[in-house]
């Protein structure tokens, strides 16, 4: 086994940019640009939570959104009828976000294809006319307001952004770490077996819906957390534009421009589509055009770039090059075939 | 009680709209494997193509028919050959990512082409309906559904009866051993996608009496008829009609019963239990490999 170094170079790079994460907020001035830079931390979380069932499971979750929002109005509810600090009601989104993805995940994961994106769209729709439906808890679809009483960190209100940007930077390297573990635990593995060969994984002996369950509970998790902390730095949330597709699109997004199944991906993913939209918004129009723009860029990712941006720096593996040859070889194939069947005609 | 049964003539009407936009899914998922996430924005194009074909013609909605579908097929084929051609044979979940893309896009691309006003393609039928008893048959809604088991019984005759049917079984079958008996997959890849897309701009058309013409109409369409074809078991014809009528009814049923607005969630209810239950559906033989 190799030695664990703790001054190898990766680590060294890793505090810099933390570090440099961390002194953001005292350089760049206006509230403006923080506010850009915790909607980047927060989508980074977001799509990294949504990484673990989407990318290291190939399970293409499109009700992230509904987590998101099980998370904001557990917080908003709570707080604003019992005065509850969102620490306090953390867990339970978590709890209630556990018991739907479990449901979703029970009927769906038996199966394979698309059977999965499709409960998650149709959760999703579902979770939002339920809570325009049941209006006298959630407000309907006027949505919950949070008043500003006051500095204080237990209630997550802030004067301005700066608090919320080291909150989810925090938050950000906590999953990360989180992630990171997960992804080197023996379900981290089984998951990435069933993502290869999920056929070959099951005759290994491998529960390969259990290890998609768990994965999706723990994704559903995460992003609770992050919705009960996303809402109280918006301090309106309504089920229009916390549970729709949109939204859940817009996380799916982050991840898999930056690069499916990857640490890094969902971050760099962040860094670059939460800005990128800012700016197509401000040219474009709020709806229609932007939203244009999930689309397109999710098309054209998936055609020319697979494997995201953070393919674009990693140096050529031994794997890619096995990919390269096989698809090289089928390439052979079928001109082979071709050029047989030219002959016979 | 009249409640009920009115409920039931309602909701096994609208289900023929889901059972029209199921079917189209079936056709592409049957020969491609492909389940197309983006058929309710091909909805919202087809309402808008007859929009502008009415605006150009001035014809009754119910005669635009050749030329809508002509300029869906077209519409169809140039957005298989630029987004779903260059991923067919990924294998993954990259249809599922580009199908929801295609879906998002074409959505937003009406808001970005088309302002947000409500339009109407007029109809003289809009609101005429057949009595019979005490209970009412609205007569667009009717006429969408003859219309649907009209394209149906084609599809089942294109299936069945013809050689080009033959070629498409025997991809679905196998691709490879088809592409070995010379049959071109890819053209059967091409025709069976612009059939799916044909029968969601169909349903668009036949809707126009009913809904504005808006980009946020194909909302409900893009979601239901999905569940439909995976309650009536995915890859079988028959099952995504009786699923599109099911979900239909279920949507009525609870609409009058309940609350209009919970009509979707008792759907996603229905769906949840049946995969659950019978994860094949109703009538498939399942999906082993993505």
């Amino acid at each position: 086994m190799r030695k664990y170094k703790l001054l190898s170079i990766k680590n060294i790079a890793l505090v810099v940019l933390v570090a440099v994460m961390a002194v953001i907020p005292l350089i760049v001035k206006g509230n403006y640009i923080i506010s850009i830079f915790v909607s980047c931390l927060i989508f980074a979380s977001l799509g990294s939570a949504w990484n673990i069932i989407g990318g290291y499971g190939a399970q293409i979750s499109w009700c992230h959104s509904a987590f998101v929002t099980i998370g904001a109005y557990s917080n908003f509810i709570l707080s604003v009828n019992f005065g509850i600090s969102p620490f306090l009601s953390m867990p339970i989104g978590m709890l209630i976000s556990f018991i739907f993805a479990t449901i979703i995940g029970h009927g769906t994961f038996k199966l394979r294809g698309a059977y999965f994106s499709i409960a998650t769209i149709a959760f999703a729709e579902s979770l939002r006319i339920a809570i325009q439906y049941f209006d006298k808890l959630t407000k309907g679809a006027a949505g919950i307001y949070v008043t500003y009483t006051g500095s204080s960190f237990s209630k997550l209100t802030f004067k301005n952004d700066i608090p919320f940007y080291y909150i989810a930077l925090v938050l950000l390297i906590l999953i990360v770490i989180i992630i990171y573990r997960f992804t080197k635990s023996k379900t981290g593995h089984y998951l990435g077996a069933i993502k290869g060969n999920e056929d070959a994984a099951e005759s290994l002996g491998i529960e390969a819906f259990k290890v998609k369950l768990t994965a999706f509970q723990l994704s559903a998790i995460f992003t609770s957390v992050i919705g009960a902390i996303y809402g109280s730095y918006l301090t309106y949330i309504a089920p229009s534009s916390t549970c729709g597709f949109d939204l859940s699109i817009k996380i799916g997004v982050v991840a898999i421009v930056g690069g499916i199944g990857t640490i890094a991906g969902p971050i760099i993913g962040a860094f670059i589509f939460i800005p990128l939209i800012e700016i197509a918004s401000k040219l474009l129009g709020q709806i229609g055009g932007s939203q244009m723009l999930y689309g397109l860029l999710l098309i054209i990712i998936v055609i020319f770039r697979p494997e995201g941006v953070v393919s674009l720096f990693k140096r050529k593996s031994k794997k890619d090059d096995v990919v390269g040859e096989t698809a090289k070889i089928n390439e052979e194939t079928k001109n082979g075939q071709g050029r047989k069947e030219n002959k016979n005609g | 009680m009249w409640i009920f049964i009115q409920s039931l003539i309602n909701g096994l009407l609208a289900g023929g709209v889901y059972a029209l936009i199921g079917v189209g899914i079936t056709i592409v998922f049957g020969v491609m494997k492909i389940v197309n996430f983006a058929a309710g924005a091909y909805l919202v194009w087809g309402m808008y193509f007859t929009y502008l074909w009415y605006q150009v013609t001035g014809l009754n909605a119910y005669l635009l028919i050749p030329l809508v579908a002509m300029t869906m097929i077209i519409f169809g084929f140039a957005t298989f050959k630029l987004t779903i051609k260059p991923v067919l044979n990924t294998g993954g979940t990259a249809f599922i990512l580009v199908t929801v893309g295609l879906s998002f896009l074409l959505q937003n691309l009406i808001e970005v082409f088309f302002d947000p006003t409500p339009r109407t393609v007029p109809s003289s039928i809009k609101l005429s309906s057949l009595q019979i008893g005490s209970f009412s048959i609205g007569l667009p809604r009717l006429i969408a559904f003859a219309a649907m088991l009209v394209l149906v019984l084609f599809v089942n005759l294109l299936l069945n009866k013809t050689l080009f049917g033959r070629a498409m079984k025997a991809t679905s079958e196998s691709s490879v051993i088809a592409r070995m008996l010379g049959i071109n997959t890819d053209r059967t890849y091409t025709i069976a996608f612009i059939i799916g897309i044909t029968f969601a701009g169909l349903a668009g058309l036949l809707i126009t009496p009913l809904y504005y013409v808006t980009a946020t109409s194909g909302k409900i369409f893009s979601t239901v008829p999905l569940m439909a074809v995976v309650l009536g078991g995915l890859g079988n014809i028959k099952g995504a009609l009786i699923g599109g009528l099911l979900v239909g009814v279920v949507e009525a049923v609870v609409g009058s019963q309940l609350s209009p607005d919970l009509g979707p969630v008792g759907i996603t209810l229905l769906f949840l239990v049946v995969v659950y239950l019978k994860p094949k559906g109703l009538f498939g033989k399942g999906e082993r490999t993505a």
